[in-house]
């Protein structure tokens, strides 16, 4: 036992200055003694196989006569029932002229309520017990609610209701306005609503990658055209997981969407978002603020499927390398994390995201582009260690629970078809991450993350930030802006 | 080895069946015979206890819907027992233990023991001079830079030969090992980050989600944590905490919800923020940290949760093996629960002269849970909250836009042991709507203190927090969190006894506790302004703060 050897080597050699209780080698400062074991290494200990079988996507499909699909997935040990609609709608769904109309439409549909309901939308929820819950990306939305059993229909009837009879109420769509796109104030790297990832967003791709810029309108025609695609008994998929009996959930989905119409119109979606011509690899922007907060990355257009296991194994591990270098060895910053695209065809946005206080700003930048360029550094491989690590949490740790529950497992199969046409990739992920190798991540790294290619944008207090100068990493602003744009 | 009874809440049919499950992949639904819907409202808890010889308690929830385990141990320490000066120190303890122990994170710790001995003497010779010169170091200035260490030639100097013997253990040390091998063997945690733990008034807790095969690795890396953490990369954890801090400063909301809290009681620690006072960060030091780990790590002080496809039958050995081996230590001071203490004369109230949104806060000083009225709040809370609550209707009737909600956060948590409180928080439109807003809120008192509940109301409170329960059942991370929190500020079975008190709970019920606590001496009113009248004039976020030097100072 490797570990256990260890220890009492090191109390062998350790004499102990601290206060000592009872008996025994202390650590340094420690009152009590050094807990000697046997006890394995954690890399020594062996588990059993993984026993988790999923729920069968195709088994637990449902097609209407009206074309209204739905994933049920039955549970009856589940203490709730959770109903949601995956709806192909997200600003790679716009179409000209329609830029702003789904953050629009997905407004009207969760406050408005059904047209010509009879009781406003938040009375119904109320009397649920319950609320929407709304999650947009750049290509599907999705409104979920959770309801006791007892409430399973009248639930869906609810949500099938708004999805079918939209309010599109003329007066509340003159009225809107694109908003900022970004939450201010900033504290913490989290959140869609990060304005420098927004921030660099416009300056790669600009719209629909970002949002259209502030108060932007949009027109009737453009909500009624993009509900008239999206919304279409066709396009919307529902998941309805937990406490349910199928039959009465089929019936019930039959009779709801009972003469709700087809869409006509194809659905739009924007394959591959493309850069705008170059703007300069740095970029930063004056905001009072305790703190500065940068995102790091480019624009990506469509990720082969071929790809897209292989680029969430290099997320993995290049989050893990960037939060090591800034938060756990130097102590900059909270997070330094890295995302990929969530999109179907894997167009989106690479972004790394930190911040911290204004001395930490210029090293964060530097330290996090050393990382980038490290996972091009052929003396410094990505590890098979790093790759199994990545699997297994790909594998155990996220895809497992997406599924394992009869809740959980509706939504994620109702949003990958929404977003893919089918679950052939949900299915088939496991597969494809254990595939994985570190030579595929390496040669992922040189295609997509060329450190050249990549835009940062640095948002705070821009006077304190480039005055500041780390007392252990003295790295300035301006030193790394021009390291960044040869100097112009 | 005592067994302690299970004890089943089962007011109706079982949710949880010990009965195995399968999943059909032919038919995507779990197969078992049939049982009766769950009755929503009761507790349903079949929760089992078990005390090992050395005081170390487990809890077993099974719950075979998937199979993993969420397992959440828990420590009887918060920051609550934090002598002034170092608040936010558990917290930050939190972070180093998280450093790796005697056998993990270290590539080898015959090297770094040498080093870490160096750490600990150079540190003692900090805190002397700094005891010394301790008038030097004394904050004069009224208005004053939270960021602006003081210190002195030789504290800088000692401040820096510390950091420099960490860049030498760093050396020998392997980053993020435990957290990593939670990744890799499919644990997720209640929040992305990389130390799975949270730190409140009351509680420091370590969470993991893992596959049931994989149980066996956080018996191995939490009884190793609790018994041999060695605090390693302490000076950057400190300034990782700090960014922490930090961004919660940054959002002005934060800063007038801090404000509240510190007008909320005279004296309860309750009441004071948890990650600490950034000026602390430059008084924290390893000897007071590793004396609250030596005290209050040991079992005695330690429960563990497990919910999910396990039993107590697996789990016993386990806890044997690990938690087992180590000692019991002398029984460590709870802290000092005492009633919170109103300011005398009556109602306290804040006008916040930060810009912020237009807001009213109604804030009522409640018992802790475990007290025979703290159900009814839930109730009360769920009545008065959403535009169909009785606030939002009186809102509503008033004209005003605002938005109305009810919540018992003191800090960031919101259920105690201790002493809490009740918010009744309305949101307006806009600062004209202040005055008519606090009207209505406090018509809406005046409402419970009466009796004059709207049935349908009630009704829908009541509904909202079947919802809520049930939301908590079927998450298993969430519920071995609430059982632990019960727990470790009681006992769990404080936990179905509210549920089922406050399902129970009448609109005389809510009157009553209504008109104990709802009175004008037991309350703080805090309103914000888009536009106050004055400025809040020189404050320290409004000084040019200095670069936050590495040397403390």
């Amino acid at each position: 036992m490797r570990a256990g050897v260890r220890c009492l080597v090191a109390v062998a050699v350790f004499i102990s200055t601290g206060c000592g209780g009872g008996g025994g080698d202390s650590l340094p400062g420690h009152s009590r003694p050094i807990l000697e074991h046997d006890w394995a290494d954690p890399s020594d200990l062996s588990f059993g196989a993984i026993g988790f079988t999923p729920p069968d996507p195709t088994a637990a499909q449902f097609e209407a006569p009206s074309g209204l699909r739905a994933y049920i997935v039955t549970d009856p040990s589940e203490p709730l029932v959770r109903l949601s609609a995956a709806i192909p709608l997200g600003r790679l769904r716009e179409g000209t002229g329609e830029a702003g109309a789904s953050a629009l439409l997905t407004r009207l549909l969760t406050t408005r309520g059904a047209a010509g309901a009879t009781r406003p939308l938040t009375l119904s929820l109320a009397e649920l017990g319950t609320t929407l819950s709304v999650e947009e990306t750049l290509d599907v939305t999705k409104i979920s609610l959770d309801v006791l059993p007892e409430d399973w229909r009248t639930g869906l009837e609810l949500l099938v209701q708004l999805l079918r009879n939209p309010d599109l109420d003329a007066s509340a769509v003159r009225q809107y306005r694109v908003g900022a796109g970004y939450s201010m104030p900033m504290s913490g790297t989290g959140g869609s609503g990060f304005r420098p990832k927004v921030e660099l967003a416009r300056v790669v791709a600009g719209y629909p990658l970002a949002p259209p810029d502030p108060g932007t309108t949009v027109s009737l025609v453009a909500i009624r055209g993009l509900a008239s695609r999206s919304l279409a008994a066709d396009r919307v998929v529902l998941g309805v997981g937990g406490a349910v009996s199928r039959s009465d959930v089929e019936d019930a989905i039959e009779s709801l969407s009972d003469g709700w119409s087809t869409g006509t119109a194809p659905v739009l979606g924007l394959n591959s978002i493309e850069p705008n011509d170059d703007e300069g690899r740095f970029h930063a922007i004056d905001v009072p603020s305790l703190e500065g907060w940068i995102a790091i990355g480019k624009v990506v257009g469509t990720v082969p499927s071929a790809d897209q296991a292989t680029l969430a194994v290099l997320r993995f591990i290049l989050a893990e390398r960037l939060n090591i270098a800034a938060r756990e060895m130097r102590g900059l910053a909270n997070r330094d994390e890295f995302e990929i695209p969530v999109t179907g065809s894997g167009t989106g946005l690479l972004t790394v995201r930190t911040g911290g206080r204004p001395e930490a700003v210029a090293p964060l930048v530097r330290f996090s582009l050393d990382e980038i360029e490290r996972l091009h550094d052929p003396s410094a491989p990505v590890t098979d260690v790093e790759i199994k690590r990545a699997q297994g949490w790909l594998v155990n740790a996220v895809w497992q629970p997406t599924l394992g529950l009869a809740t959980s497992a509706s939504v994620a199969v109702a949003v990958e078809h929404a977003r893919r046409g089918g679950t052939d990739r949900l299915m088939g992920w496991p597969r494809a991450v254990r595939a994985v190798t570190a030579a595929d991540v390496k040669a992922l790294a040189e295609r997509y993350l060329d450190p050249e290619t990549l835009v940062t944008v640095v948002v705070g207090p821009l006077a304190r930030i480039r005055e500041a100068r780390h007392p252990r990493w003295p790295i300035g602003l301006d030193e790394v802006a021009a390291s960044l744009t040869g100097g112009n | 080895m005592r067994i302690l009874l299970a004890i089943a809440f089962l007011t109706s049919a079982a949710l949880l069946s010990p009965d195995a499950t399968s999943v059909s992949a032919d038919t995507g639904t779990k197969t078992e015979a049939p049982r009766p819907t769950v009755q929503a409202g009761s507790a349903n808890l079949d929760i089992q206890e078990h005390v090992l010889d050395n005081g170390f308690t487990l809890l077993v929830l099974e719950d075979r819907r998937m199979p993993r385990v969420a397992a959440n141990l828990w420590i009887r320490i918060g920051s609550m027992q934090e002598p002034t000066g170092l608040h936010g120190m558990t917290h930050f303890l939190e972070h180093v233990i998280h450093q790796g122990t005697t056998t993990v994170g270290t590539n080898d710790l015959s090297a770094e023991m040498p080093i870490l001995q160096d750490i600990h003497d150079t540190e003692q010779e900090l805190i002397a001079v700094r005891n010394r010169e301790r008038n030097q170091l004394r904050e004069r200035d009224v208005f004053f830079d939270e960021l602006a260490w003081p210190g002195t030639p030789e504290t800088d100097a000692l401040r820096e030969r510390l950091y420099k013997l960490e860049d030498q253990d760093n050396q020998y040390r392997d980053f993020w090992t435990s957290y990593n091998a939670y990744m890799g063997n499919g644990g997720y945690a209640r929040h992305a980050d990389p130390v799975p733990a949270s730190t409140e008034q009351d509680y420091m807790e370590i969470n993991m989600a893992l596959p049931k095969e994989n149980l066996e690795l956080f018996f191995r890396l939490e009884a190793d944590r609790m018994a041999n953490a060695i605090l390693r990369g302490w000076e950057a954890q400190r300034f990782t905490v700090l960014e922490q801090i930090l961004g919660g400063q940054g959002n002005p909301q934060t800063r007038f919800n801090q404000a509240i809290d510190g007008v909320t009681a005279l004296v309860h620690p309750v009441y004071r923020a948890d990650g600490g006072h950034l000026r602390d960060f430059g008084n924290f030091n390893r000897a007071a940290q590793q004396k609250i780990y030596d005290d209050y790590f040991v079992p005695n002080n330690a429960a563990l949760v497990l919910v999910g496809d396990v039993t107590m039958a697996e789990a016993v050995p386990l806890a044997e093996r690990y938690f087992g081996q180590l000692p019991r230590g002398p029984e460590p001071p709870a802290d000092l629960d005492v009633e919170a203490e109103p300011v005398p004369g009556g109602a306290i109230r804040l006008d916040w002269t930060e810009p912020l949104s237009p807001q009213v806060h109604v804030r009522y000083r409640i018992p802790g849970m475990g007290h025979p009225d703290r159900p009814v709040f839930d109730l009360i809370a769920a009545l008065v909250s959403g535009p169909h609550g009785i606030a939002g209707q009186r809102l509503a009737s008033g004209g005003t836009s605002a938005s109305v909600s009810a919540d018992f956060r003191v800090i960031h948590t919101s259920r105690f042991g201790s002493p809490g409180a009740f918010n009744l928080v309305a949101r307006a439109g806009a600062d004209g709507e202040l005055a008519a807003v606090e009207r209505s809120l406090l018509a809406t008192v005046d409402d419970l203190l009466n009796g004059r509940i709207d049935p349908g109301a009630l009704e829908r409170a009541h509904k909202r927090l079947r919802v809520e329960w049930a939301e908590f059942l079927a998450n298993p991370q969430e519920l071995a969190f609430l059982i632990g929190h019960h727990h470790t500020m009681n006992n769990w079975s404080v936990l179905p006894a509210l549920v089922e008190t406050r399902d129970a709970a009448t609109a005389e019920d809510v009157q009553r506790v209504a008109q104990t606590y709802f009175v004008p001496s037991n309350r703080v009113i805090a309103v914000a302004r888009a536009q106050p009248a004055e400025g809040s004039g020189p404050s320290w976020l409004d000084f040019v703060w200095s670069d936050l030097p590495a040397d403390g100072r």
